[in-house]
């Protein structure tokens, strides 16, 4: 069998504490164990449930606190008070809610293809559960080590796309299919600008194993890769479907689109996919650009971790809360026009600037940074200068000529009113 | 050294399960009536090639057939099935049967006759150097027709030395190597191949050939 997993310290504890006096685990400082020797299948299999059960409650219990967080975070954006009346500062809201879900009656269509109405929930569950697999938490806290880890992910959160579809399908409804095709012309755009920006963190680190990123990281590299950071941070945030790229669900065009039909715990499952999505978002944002564990000493490697997750995640739902949902077409033009030009100059900057210096160090990875955030910041004003809106020019409205803010492209203004006020 | 490769009896059980999963999922496919349920299937089929390539430890080519094939390519085909008319009782059923089992028969003997003929080596005929020497990398000592395979870097040698990665160790690296050394040329060709593709597309939406000479001169987006 293969025992490199036993450089792993979660896998080691569990298993060598199982496995008996098997002559891997003995090297390493367990004298005895709770089964007999020869039964170390047994072992690995009970070590693995034991690290699947560990991980997936961690998970589900973080987003439980996370949906607590996120919501006194907005009833504080918004000047208003929040969740407050289920236990202390309304922690209790979020249990209260989840045992509200899974007592509702379970609906299901009439029209609705039943098998596939089932299946989509799991559907999108899944793959939110697997990215975890592959971040480290801590100090050899992992499940697994994937020399291939970024591609990984990359590879599990596009499963979501199919879920979508086959929830909006199944339900057999007008809306949830309108909201099916804007989700997949926005998860597929936006996977390319996302996968794109990491290939800059991928050359500096020459590897795409999650731990030898983190390993690779002298500095953080969102300060080696600011055009890098930018970008996936954005992709990101479409990726999840959160505001202000909610047009999947969004409340005022399509009631809630694809979640349309669902009920009970169903729409349970898909409420904690996506809370799911935003804790391994910022999960691998923390791993990828802020260095991951590392940190300094007195304080263990989990804290560290902990501490920039909780710092990516109040940025993100800041970002929800202040900024208003954009239209569809925006939005794509945003993917393919802007983004996709960023990565592009971040991908050969970085390609020069690593074929200058193969293998960074930390005085080399400094020059980088200084190099790299004027190119940021020149290219992202240069992008928005070529694509933003054009400033208008009257601020004052005139009595006999007003004017009306119709910031559309694809629906000049001088169509609206009626009359042609020049200019474009 | 333990060999990273023995096959264990868990790997046994992942494998059938891996095969039983393709098998099972692409049975659905050809016997479902329903178009879109045949599509999410199919890809259930592609995840079960997928982690069969994980079992062989290919772990790069299993994430790729996981994002090029569930990821993209179920999602065109299950678009593509909303554009069809009756999903639920199913497509017309084919006209040319027979043309369709021959051809079927055809690829499965192909498949079979070059499964048949390939020389597999089992790991049991080979030495346990080479074994060693497969998974956990060997070096190159030596220049032209005079190279001799070591499995620990040779000290105070005027030899050249090159470190091989094992075969299963850095299969990802190994890829990338090879496409941007050896198949540079198809690379590239590929490459261009799918900008024609793209541009071809484009061309194809941007001028329909329904659309007036008036509304040509607008389309300027």
């Amino acid at each position: 069998m293969n025992h490199l997993f036993l450089d792993n310290s979660l896998w080691r504890n569990i298993y060598c504490v199982l496995a008996g006096e098997s002559a891997e685990c003995a090297a390493r400082d367990y004298s005895s164990g709770f089964l007999p020797g020869g039964m170390e299948w047994l072992a690995f299999l009970l070590a693995a449930a034991a690290i699947i059960g560990i991980v997936i409650n961690a998970v589900l219990g973080g987003v439980i606190v996370l949906i607590w967080g996120e919501r006194r975070l907005f009833g504080r954006f918004q000047s208003r008070t929040g969740p407050n009346r289920w236990g202390p500062f309304g922690t209790l809201t979020s249990v209260a809610d989840a045992v509200k879900t899974m007592f509702k009656e379970d609906l299901v269509p009439a029209e609705a293809d039943r098998i596939l109405f089932n299946l989509a929930p799991v559907l999108i569950a899944a793959p939110a559960l697997l990215v975890f697999s592959v971040i480290p938490f801590g100090v050899g806290t992992y499940v697994a080590d994937l020399n291939v880890g970024v591609l990984f992910i990359m590879a599990v959160t596009s499963l979501t796309t199919l879920a979508v579809l086959t929830a909006a399908w199944s339900s057999a409804n007008r809306i949830a299919i309108l909201s099916a095709l804007r989700s997949v012309a926005l998860l597929i755009s936006y996977e390319i600008p996302m996968a794109l920006a990491l290939v800059g963190v991928i050359m500096l680190a020459g590897s795409m194993a999650l731990g030898d990123i983190i390993a690779a990281q002298g500095i953080p590299f969102i300060l080696v890769q600011p055009l890098g950071f930018f970008v996936f941070f954005i992709a990101a945030m479409a990726e999840m479907a959160r505001a202000p790229f909610d047009l999947t669900e969004a409340e005022s065009e399509l009631a809630a689109g694809y979640l349309n039909d669902y009920a009970s715990m169903k729409f349970g499952l898909f409420f904690l996919a996506e809370f799911m999505a935003e804790l391994s978002t910022s999960a691998i944002v923390t791993t990828l650009f802020l260095s991951g564990w590392k940190g300094f000493d007195p304080i263990p490697s989990h804290f560290w971790f902990a501490a920039k997750l909780i710092a990516v995640l109040f940025v993100i739902i800041w970002f929800r809360m202040t900024l208003p949902r954009l239209r569809v077409d925006q939005v794509l033009k945003f993917a393919w026009k802007g983004l996709f030009e960023l990565t592009m100059i971040n991908i050969i900057v970085t390609a020069v600037l690593i074929a200058i210096w193969p293998q960074p160090t930390t005085g080399q990875l400094w020059i980088m940074a200084a190099i790299n955030w004027p190119v940021a910041i020149i290219s992202i004003w240069g992008v928005s200068k070529l694509l933003g809106t054009p400033a208008y020019e009257n601020s004052q409205p005139s009595a006999d000529a007003p004017t009306y803010p119709v910031a559309s492209e694809s629906i000049p203004a001088a169509s609206v009113l009626g009359a042609d006020k020049g200019g474009d | 050294m333990t060999p990273v490769m023995e096959v264990s009896a868990l790997t046994t059980i992942a494998f059938w399960a891996a095969s039983a999963m393709t098998l099972g999922f692409a049975a659905i496919v050809v016997t479902q009536r329903d178009v879109f349920r045949a599509a999410i299937a199919l890809a259930g089929s592609f995840l079960g090639v997928g982690i069969l390539y994980f079992v062989l430890s290919a772990e790069f080519v299993g994430v790729v057939q996981i994002l090029v094939y569930v990821g993209a390519i179920s999602v065109l085909m299950a678009f593509a099935v909303m554009f069809i008319q009756d999903i639920a009782s199913g497509s017309r059923p084919a006209q040319g049967r027979l043309v369709g089992v021959a051809a079927a028969v055809l690829v499965f003997a192909a498949l079979a006759f070059t499964a048949y003929n390939t020389e597999w080596s089992s790991q049991n005929e080979l030495s346990p150097d080479a074994v060693v020497a497969l998974t956990e990398g060997y070096y190159e000592v030596g220049e032209g027709d005079d190279i001799r395979v070591e499995l620990t870097e040779p000290a105070g040698d005027n030899d050249v030395v090159v470190a091989n990665g094992g075969a299963f160790v850095e299969s990802t690296g190994a890829v990338g190597v090879l496409l941007v050394r050896e198949y540079m040329l198809a690379f590239e060709i590929i490459g261009l191949l799918l900008v024609a593709a793209l541009i071809g597309g484009l061309l194809l939406m941007r001028n329909p050939p329904s659309s007036n000479k008036t509304e040509k001169g607008d389309a300027s987006v």
